[in-house]
């Protein structure tokens, strides 16, 4: 930040609540401490968040008492939610489509799904949200336009309020899902086992769960590795319905400059997408035998 | 097993390059006679023409309020095509300008991306050295939550078109990094890289100009699809408040009706937001199908 950032800060709340300036500027100062040089005071910030648990990002401006953690931390359990079960039903899913699709390549169907999944990989997830809210909540009035529960998060509350967030996500994150496994599956169909199955005379059944299963490999580690782009797909989707996420955190923190709250909310995003990828590569060598990290 | 393209394609590689035809034209010719290509050349050919017309004319000025005296938003009637905003703003002119500047965020910024992604990539692929750290470098861009970050930044410095194209390609060119280093790695004990290296080319000649050339095609696919990311990742931005605050652009017309209700106003103004995404669905859909045929038609060469 160029400037002081606490000389802006009073400024900015000593003009909008009419209170003296060098009030609120002393005020400031026995809150967050006295100004330090810049190198200090990045040594104890980098102190504050790597060697205190929870991680300590000061106190929310915009919710005051509050710890800036607290804050992203309720938040992410709504993400997680989110992003856990809409990724669940994405995937499964996108395994029976991506695996019919390359059982019938090149067959009508195949044809006309590609265009319509490219279409489909190009909406911007916020703007589906928007027209989601305008035909369901709105015109045809069957499902509430926004939040997470009306009043009191009852089991039934939670469910009818994540129905859209939820399919829009699932329809945003089907696409990259339905072509991963596609060409896994042709890749998979033209190798010799395929045809070492075919000539046991193995029913076709059994010949399509072979094959579903070898192509699921490449696909979820797709899946965990690209849990920060989808993180970044679901802020936004989550801000359109002011859903209690991250992103409506995040959205607001930006609007009135709350710094703690938007530095804690990436932090947390980071280490969730660190973890993801760590899974990853834990979770290949279970699933893929031929993988071991063993020297 | 390496990638090698059939004899046939390398003679006809070698006789496109003798003749001046150069490795392009070949690609061209290919890739120009499949339809998903010629369908997705259209659509980006009609949105770049709509670019050129509303820098020369446009209906109304899309800043100012045009539509005075009668209630705001109004729906599409034959003044106002895709009818006004809540200030009496023409749409369909706010629709034609903001093409201006998705347009120039999305190029400026693969620009960037294969600028930064092509110089990495080759270099790391054909010096060992540069190897390591370039693609160590590359991995830690990749773990790195690309929209997240660039919300955080952004609120902290208030952004440009340029300054925003410059952030996503510097979060963008790990992913064309390392693709273009697994292509020079089995470039580079080809017979012709060899002849080029005992014959005493220099160099940069044979990174920059041969590899170039013969990577051209993936740096294209890798190229279009940066284009279609960077519009998406723009359109994010406005839409959680902190995109580029000088112009008008497809994002902030969707943010600047979310911000107003224009959805749940009563009556609705559907008109306000619908043209504005589904330009940005339609244009980058075009850009997508233009890089998968590009990628299926050098598979099959």
């Amino acid at each position: 930040m160029p400037g002081n950032f606490v000389q802006l800060f009073a400024s900015i709340v000593s003009s909008q609540h009419h209170l003296p300036y060098q009030n609120v500027y002393n005020e400031f100062v026995r809150v967050f401490g006295k100004p330090q040089p810049v190198p200090i005071e990045f040594a104890n910030y980098m102190k504050q968040i790597l060697f205190s648990f929870p991680p300590n990002f000061g106190p929310s401006f915009q919710y005051y008492p509050l710890a800036a953690w607290t804050i992203v931390f309720l938040a992410l359990r709504w993400t997680l939610l989110l992003l856990g079960l809409s990724q669940v039903i994405a995937w499964l899913l996108s395994i029976f489509l991506g695996v019919y699709l390359a059982l019938h390549k090149n067959k009508f169907l195949d044809r006309a799904m590609q265009p319509a999944l490219y279409f489909l990989n190009s909406i911007p997830g916020f703007w589906l949200a928007l027209m989601f809210i305008f035909v369901f909540a709105l015109e045809l009035k069957v499902l509430p336009p926004g939040q997470a529960y009306s009043v009191n998060p009852t089991p039934y509350s939670v469910f009818i309020h994540m129905i859209l967030p939820l399919s829009v996500i699932i329809l945003t994150s089907i696409p990259s899902h339905v072509l991963v496994i596609r060409s896994a599956a042709i890749d998979v169909i033209g190798s010799d086992f395929v045809a070492a199955t075919k000539a046991q005379g193995l029913s076709n059944r059994r010949l399509i769960i072979r094959v579903m299963r070898n192509s699921l490999i490449p696909s979820l580690t797709q899946m965990f590795l690209s849990v920060g782009y989808l993180i970044g797909g679901i802020i936004t989707i989550e801000y359109a319905f002011s859903y209690p996420g991250m992103g409506t955190i995040i959205a607001q923190a930006v609007m009135i400059e709350d710094f703690p709250v938007m530095q804690a909310a990436f932090y947390v995003i980071t280490v969730v997408v660190l973890l993801s990828n760590l899974a990853a590569d834990l979770v290949y060598p279970l699933i893929d035998p031929r993988v071991s990290y063993a020297e | 097993m390496t990638a090698t393209p059939s004899t046939t394609t390398r003679r006809g590689i070698l006789h496109g390059i003798r003749s001046g035809n150069g490795f392009a034209s070949i690609l061209l010719r290919t890739v120009l006679k499949r339809r998903d290509v010629k369908v997705g050349l259209g659509i980006l050919i009609f949105f770049v023409a709509l670019d050129i017309v509303s820098v020369f004319y446009l209906p109304y000025n899309p800043r100012a309020p045009v539509s005075l005296g009668g209630v705001n938003p109004a729906p599409p009637s034959a003044k106002f095509w895709f009818g006004t905003t809540d200030i009496g703003q023409d749409v369909f002119s706010q629709w034609m300008y903001g093409t201006q500047a998705t347009l120039l965020v999305g190029f400026l910024a693969a620009l960037l991306t294969a600028v930064l992604g092509i110089t990495t990539g080759i270099v790391a692929g054909y010096i060992n050295t540069w190897d390591e750290p370039l693609m160590r470098a590359a991995d830690v861009i990749l773990t790195l939550p690309a929209l997240p970050l660039l919300i955080v930044v952004a609120s902290f410095y208030k952004t440009t078109d340029y300054t925003v194209a410059l952030l996503i390609a510097f979060l963008a060119w790990a992913g064309m990094s390392r693709t273009l280093r697994s292509a020079v790695l089995s470039l580079k004990h080809q017979a012709f890289v060899e002849v080029a290296e005992l014959s005493n080319v220099p160099r940069w000649k044979i990174m920059f100009v041969d590899m170039f050339k013969h990577t051209l095609p993936l740096i294209l696919t890798y190229s279009l699809f940066a284009v279609g990311g960077a519009i998406l990742t723009v359109a994010s931005l406005d839409f959680i408040g902190v995109g580029p605050v000088t112009d008008y652009s497809w994002g902030s017309m969707i943010s600047l009706a979310n911000d107003a209700s224009a959805l749940l106003d009563h009556p609705s103004a559907w008109w306000w937001p619908i043209p504005p995404g589904l330009s940005i669905a339609i244009l980058v859909t075009g850009l997508a199908l233009i890089a998968y045929g590009l990628e299926a038609a050098f598979k099959n060469m």
